[in-house]
């Protein structure tokens, strides 16, 4: 039983996978903005004062001078001073502050 | 201040204060429960503050119960809390109600009555036309049917030609146009349409009354061609105000003679020049100048008056000139005493006449030899000539 159940599992993981493949294709094909197909997260920023993270994203860590915050498919830690998350909505995250470094990890 | 700001005030803010362990979890729960958070900045470790609209406040204590944290509200900002605060004051809120509903009732009633257009008629005699109707300062605008009171007003000012009758507002504007003179003479007067113009007759026009000449006829100056009666069928005569149009065809002669032998003024280039004295007009200068020369003159003068004389002071300017002799021909002098035709047309027949249709144009030779020529340009011009004459 428990096999039945867990190959049920894997096939609905592998048809969720192949229709994310599909996508990425068709938009790939179209040559449209990665971003839509919703895999991707889109990053603004304005000189060092305003970040905006498009897509997906939840707050990791939170502190006056340091964010990490989890994108789509990366880690991104933000250091700077006086850092203020000033939206924070379904589809995006504002950051705001001097921000001085930015780096990326693979999730 | 930001813009977006002040729009969400509206709504009703409230500064949040929250204290845990798991703030950052906290802040995505609030993301994931569609709470609208923004503002967020760490206060210390463990404690973070934030802005948030005030209906989402509820929400926030599952999330409390989740992470374990304590929220407490901070600031209250935004119309909703400041209208909240006066709501024990129920004297403030009935008045404010009251003073609504006074100023929506009130707009349903007529404050002015605005009169326009009248220079005859007064103000006053309309606002009592009104009055009697029913319609005054004060009269509610419910059930007012302004049809009704243009025929009203119309039926009672008989000088107004045009009545127009609109609510804007709280303001009931009437709009008049008068009759004019002519009109009021025109309304009361029985009379004949006669020509001002003799001429054959090319159309006619009888709107009211009988006509008594025909398409074709000769007629004199003065006369009558639509009279103002109607023969009934038991041949009774009606005395009516006639109107109506008559045209009829005139013919407009331009004669003139032209000699063939033209002179042209050539300038030598030589200038003389003088002064004199002009005292009630008489003019006195200093003449020198050969009497067998031509001259143009031009004079510039200064007034002044003096114990009711007028003395000007001038200065003559005389330009040399000789006579050249030069000669036209035939169609020159045809070509020159057509465009003199057409200014003598637009110049003095035209602006006579009324609803004018020039015909033809046609030019004879009345006498011709060889040093000059007659000339005859004729105009058949189709004009209107009826005019009223009251009896």
């Amino acid at each position: 039983m428990d096999k039945k159940k867990n190959k049920k599992i894997f096939n609905r993981i592998n048809f969720k996978k192949s229709m994310n493949n599909a996508k990425e294709n068709f938009i790939d094909i179209l040559n449209l903005p990665k971003e839509l197909s919703g895999n991707y997260s889109k990053i603004t920023m304005i000189e060092n004062n305003e970040l905006l993270i498009e897509g997906e994203t939840s707050v990791v860590d939170y502190y006056d001078n340091y964010i990490k915050i989890k994108c789509s498919n990366i880690f991104m830690q933000i250091d700077g001073y006086k850092l203020k998350i000033e939206e924070l909505s379904n589809i995006e995250l504002l950051v705001s502050g001097s921000i001085v470094n930015i780096s990326f990890q693979n999730r | 201040m930001k813009l977006n700001d002040e729009i969400k005030n509206i709504y009703g803010i409230v500064e949040v204060e929250v204290e845990g362990f798991f703030t950052e979890r906290y802040i995505n729960l609030c993301r994931i429960n569609n709470v609208s958070v923004w503002d967020i900045v760490t206060k210390s470790n463990g404690i973070i503050i934030f802005k948030m609209f005030a209906k989402d406040f509820k929400k926030l204590r599952a999330i409390n119960r989740k992470t374990k944290c304590k929220s407490k509200i901070l600031k209250k900002k935004g119309v909703y809390f400041n209208y909240f605060r006066y709501r024990k004051r129920r004297f403030v809120i009935i008045l404010v109600a009251l003073f609504l509903v006074i100023s929506i009732i009130s707009t349903k009633f007529i404050w002015k009555i605005n009169v326009t257009g009248n220079s005859k008629i007064s103000d006053e005699q309309v606002i009592d036309v009104l009055r009697n109707y029913g319609v005054h300062i004060g009269k509610c605008v419910l059930g007012i049917n302004t049809r009704d009171i243009v025929k009203n007003l119309r039926a009672s000012l008989e000088d107004a030609t045009w009545i127009g009758v609109d609510i804007d507002g709280v303001t009931l504007d009437v709009e008049i146009v008068e009759k004019t003179t002519a009109q009021m003479e025109a309304k009361y007067q029985n009379g004949d349409i006669l020509t001002s113009k003799a001429g054959t007759i090319s159309k006619i026009v009888a709107e009211n009354g009988t006509p008594i000449s025909n398409v074709g006829d000769y007629i004199e100056k003065d006369r009558i061609v639509i009279e103002g009666k109607i023969y009934t069928r038991t041949n009774e005569i009606l005395d009516v105000e006639a109107k109506g149009s008559v045209f009829v065809e005139n013919e407009y002669v331009f004669s003139n003679t032209y000699s063939y032998k033209q002179f042209n003024k050539k300038y030598t280039g030589k200038e003389k020049y003088s002064i004199g004295v002009d005292i009630n007009n008489k003019e006195k200068y200093i003449n020198y100048l050969d009497k067998s020369l031509k001259y143009d003159i031009i004079k510039n003068s200064s007034d002044i008056k003096l114990f009711g004389n007028t003395i000007s002071f001038c200065s003559y300017k005389f330009l040399i000139y000789e006579l050249e002799e030069y000669y036209l021909s035939k169609e020159e002098i045809m070509d020159m005493a057509k465009s003199d035709a057409k200014n003598f047309l637009y110049n003095d027949i035209l602006p006579n006449c009324k609803d004018a249709e020039v015909l033809t144009e046609d030019i004879e030779v009345t006498y011709e030899d060889e040093e000059k020529i007659s000339l005859n340009v004729i105009y058949k011009i189709n004009e209107e000539v009826g005019y009223f004459k009251g009896r």
